[in-house]
């Protein structure tokens, strides 16, 4: 008999049986006048509601020591999750960059050089070739690897945004950030996992305030607050939707700002809304 | 030293460039031009790192040495991490500055980016930036590297 039956087989009997008796031994004793002075009798009644209380004890110990077993691998689990959640999105930035720099790098560089020694063949063909290699590159690698990983990230994150948010936003960023006050006594560099996880989420944000009707200008705001850095970004377009339901891209944000310890919130502001991120920035670069 | 003297004679120049094609083009081009003599060639920066050393510890006591154009793709070869950061054509040209280093870099890479081109040309002398083409000509690179060694002479 396998352990599960003979548990099946244990419930029969203390439902059907045991309790019933236990349980109603006093009532027909006093319904039917049942004189008994059967020390017997009264002695395994005892004994059978000993019985009882002991089974459903160790029941409860057992449940209880079952409950909390299934609390701590729960709690093994999500911590798992979260760190294989972690090894994702770093994984995800880190093969971006480096397909994202190949591609721009060594394709772009080989593509180039193909197109030039084509070119110095005495053909209208090769000439026609060479023309095509080079749309190809510019079109479809160049734009791949953009999408990818910007490669002006590689120098600095101020110049992608620039470049980014040109003709889409209004941008400051303050000066210990800013490329535009680079001295040659002061270069500053963020590590390049915060310059992705910043420029991916501002890129998230500008391109959610864009696709509100109502939205005529957008601001995007970095700054230092004391060991952290702040960006805002912050629109016109109407108040924040009433539930807020969340898109992947919001997703992706939690994801990337989880990675680096950092919270965000959406806030109605003045006409429109305001998405805020704050977070102390740890790694201390080359900044 | 005075402008005279760095047009009378050539100007010493150490090239990263991981394109073995982009790496010949640019000897051939600076040894035709009769300006230049190509000193040092780093085809990654891993090799440009190894070198470094050797430029600087004897940037003082042996200028004679010391390459008077630094010409630097961004992107050559994997890039190397230093420290927290990545190191590339445009990060080391930033610290080799920083640590007061008297040499100008044209930094050619296929990056189209004007932001760019603007940072580097307008904040720091001697600093220019040439986009990567398949039809950038021998003059538009010999120009600009003049360009940026004597903006350096002229400090």
């Amino acid at each position: 008999m396998s352990a599960a039956s003979r548990h099946e087989w244990a419930r029969f009997l203390k439902v059907t049986i045991l309790v019933p008796i236990s349980a109603l031994w006093l009532p027909l004793h006093n319904l039917f006048h049942v004189e008994t002075t059967s020390a017997v009798i009264n002695v395994l009644l005892i004994l059978t509601l000993l019985v009882l209380i002991v089974v459903a004890v160790l029941a409860r110990r057992r449940s209880v020591i079952n409950i909390e077993e299934l609390v701590t691998d729960l709690n093994n689990r999500i911590v798992e999750l979260n760190l294989s959640h972690e090894l994702v999105t770093q994984i995800d930035i880190e093969t971006r960059r480096e397909v994202g720099v190949w591609l721009h790098g060594e394709v772009q560089s080989f593509h180039l050089s193909l197109a030039r020694r084509m070119r110095s063949v005495e053909s209208k063909l090769a000439h026609e070739l060479a023309d095509e290699l080079d749309v190809f590159t510019q079109e479809k690698i160049r734009f791949f690897s953009h999408r990818l990983y910007p490669p002006v990230l590689e120098v600095s994150l101020d110049l992608a945004l620039t470049d980014l948010l040109e003709g889409r936003a209004i941008y400051e960023i303050s000066e210990e950030f800013s490329s535009r006050d680079y001295t040659l006594k002061n270069v500053r560099v963020l590590p390049f996992r915060v310059r992705y996880i910043l420029y991916r989420i501002i890129e998230e944000c500008v391109a959610n305030a864009e696709k509100k009707p109502l939205t005529k200008h957008i601001k995007v705001e970095i700054f230092s607050k004391g060991e952290s850095i702040v960006v805002n970004v912050t629109d016109d377009g109407g108040p924040v939707p009433s539930p807020l339901v969340y898109g992947l891209g919001m997703r992706l944000i939690e994801d990337y700002l989880k990675s680096i310890s950092g919270v965000f919130s959406l806030s109605t502001f003045g006409p429109g809304a305001r998405f805020t991120t704050q977070f102390v920035l740890k790694e201390k670069g080359a900044a | 030293m005075g402008l005279k003297n760095l047009v009378e004679r050539k100007f010493r120049v150490a090239i990263l460039e991981d394109d073995a094609y982009f790496m010949d083009l640019l000897v051939d081009v600076f040894e035709k031009s009769g300006k230049f003599e190509v000193q040092a060639k780093f085809s990654n920066i891993e090799e440009l790192l190894q070198g470094l050393p050797n430029f600087m510890s004897r940037f003082s006591s042996h200028p004679e040495e010391f390459p008077d154009l630094l010409c630097l793709d961004i992107f050559a070869g994997p890039s190397s991490e230093f420290g927290l950061d990545a190191l590339n054509g445009a990060s080391i040209s930033l610290y080799l500055k920083k640590a007061d280093m008297n040499i100008a870099v044209l930094l050619i890479s296929s990056i189209n980016s004007a932001n760019l081109k603007s940072l580097f040309t307008d904040n720091f002398p001697g600093f220019l930036y040439l986009q990567k083409t398949s039809k950038i000509t021998d003059e538009e690179i010999i120009k600009a590297a003049l360009q940026a060694v004597m903006s350096m002479g002229e400090i």
